[in-house]
C-alpha cells in the first residue's frame, strides 16, 4: 500500500518520455556552433617512456586547430583536483596527458 | 581512383534525407549528423552492443557497421520515427516506461526497435525467445530482467489491439476425448 504520493507508489519516471523516443542529451548530442571535435592519439605500447612527440605535421594539418601535448597541459593547467586538501595524505599527482611515460594503457 | 564522395538520398522515418558524404561515413553518423537523428546511439562501433540499432525495411541493421552509400535508396526506421504520432507513443515505449526497462537510456533506443523487431514476428514470445532476440542488445544498467517485463507487457498489449483472439483454435487444441 502506498504511504504517500511517491513512497511505496507505482511511479513513472519523468526523464522516460524523452529517453524512450531517442530525444536525449547525451554528450555527444550536443551540438553547438562552431564546435570544435577532439581527437587523443594513443600510446601503441602499453608501459613506455616518452622520448619525444612530434607534433608538426599535426599542427599544420589543415582544420586542425590546436594540439596539445602532457607537458603543454602541464605548463598551463598543472595537475588535476582529486581530493580534498588533508596534510596527513599522500595524494599522487594526476596530469591530463601522460607526460614522462604512459602505463596501463589500454 | 573511385570517388570519394558521393549523393546519395536515404528515407528516414518517411522523409528523404539528400546528402554529398564522404565514402567512409558510417550510416550510424550519417543519421546522427546529416539527418540530425541522435536517438541512434554509438557504443561500440563494432556491432557488439546494439545501441546502434535501426531499422532497414523493418529489419535491425547494425548502422555502425554500415556506410551510408550502402543504404542509399533504402527505407530506414529510427527510435524517433516509432511513435505513431506527437502526442502518442507506441506501445513498446509505453512499456518501457511502465516497467522502468530503462535507466541512463543509452541502450534503449537499440532495445525499443529490437522488441519492435522481435514483436513483429513474433507476438507471443517467451522469456526465453525474448532473452534470445536481445543478445545483440547490452545493458549495462537495468540488469534486462526490466527489459524483459516491459517486452511483455509490450506483447500482451499489442494483441489486445490488434483484432480479435482466435479463441476456437486453442479450444480445439486442449479439448480431451
Amino acid at each position: 500500500m502506498p504511504i504517500s504520493k511517491t513512497v511505496g507508489a507505482r511511479i513513472k519516471r519523468r526523464e522516460d518520455p524523452a529517453l524512450i523516443q531517442g530525444l536525449g542529451q547525451y554528450v555527444d548530442d550536443v551540438k553547438l556552433p562552431q564546435m570544435l571535435h577532439v581527437a587523443i592519439l594513443r600510446s601503441s605500447h602499453g608501459h613506455a617512456k616518452i622520448k619525444s612527440l612530434d607534433t608538426d605535421a599535426a599542427r599544420r594539418h589543415p582544420g586542425v586547430v590546436a594540439v596539445f601535448t602532457g607537458a603543454e597541459l602541464r605548463d598551463q593547467i598543472g595537475t588535476l583536483p582529486t581530493t580534498a586538501d588533508n596534510p596527513t595524505l599522500r595524494i599522487p599527482k594526476h596530469y591530463v596527458l601522460a607526460i614522462d611515460k604512459v602505463c596501463y594503457v589500454g | 581512383m573511385s570517388e570519394r564522395f558521393h549523393d546519395i538520398t536515404i528515407s528516414v522515418n518517411g522523409e528523404d534525407v539528400r546528402e554529398s558524404v564522404d565514402a567512409r561515413t558510417t550510416l550510424v553518423d550519417f543519421l546522427r549528423e546529416t539527418a540530425g537523428l541522435t536517438g541512434s546511439h554509438v557504443g561500440c562501433e563494432h556491432g557488439v552492443c546494439g545501441a546502434c540499432t535501426i531499422l532497414w525495411d523493418d529489419q535491425p541493421v547494425r548502422s555502425c557497421l554500415v556506410f551510408a552509400i550502402q543504404a542509399d535508396g533504402a527505407r530506414l526506421r529510427t527510435v524517433e520515427g516509432l511513435a505513431p504520432s506527437e502526442t502518442e507513443l507506441h506501445p513498446i515505449q509505453e512499456a518501457f516506461w511502465e516497467a522502468h526497462g530503462l535507466q541512463c537510456g543509452f541502450c534503449t533506443p537499440g532495445m525499443i526497435l529490437s522488441a519492435y523487431q522481435l514483436l513483429q514476428r513474433n507476438a507471443r514470445p517467451t522469456e526465453a525467445e525474448i532473452r534470445h532476440a536481445f543478445d545483440g542488445n547490452l545493458c549495462r544498467c537495468t540488469g534486462y530482467q526490466h527489459i524483459v517485463d516491459a517486452v511483455q507487457a509490450a506483447a500482451r498489449q499489442m494483441k489486445k489491439t490488434t483484432g480479435p483472439r482466435r479463441q476456437t483454435a486453442a479450444r480445439k487444441v486442449n479439448r480431451k476425448r
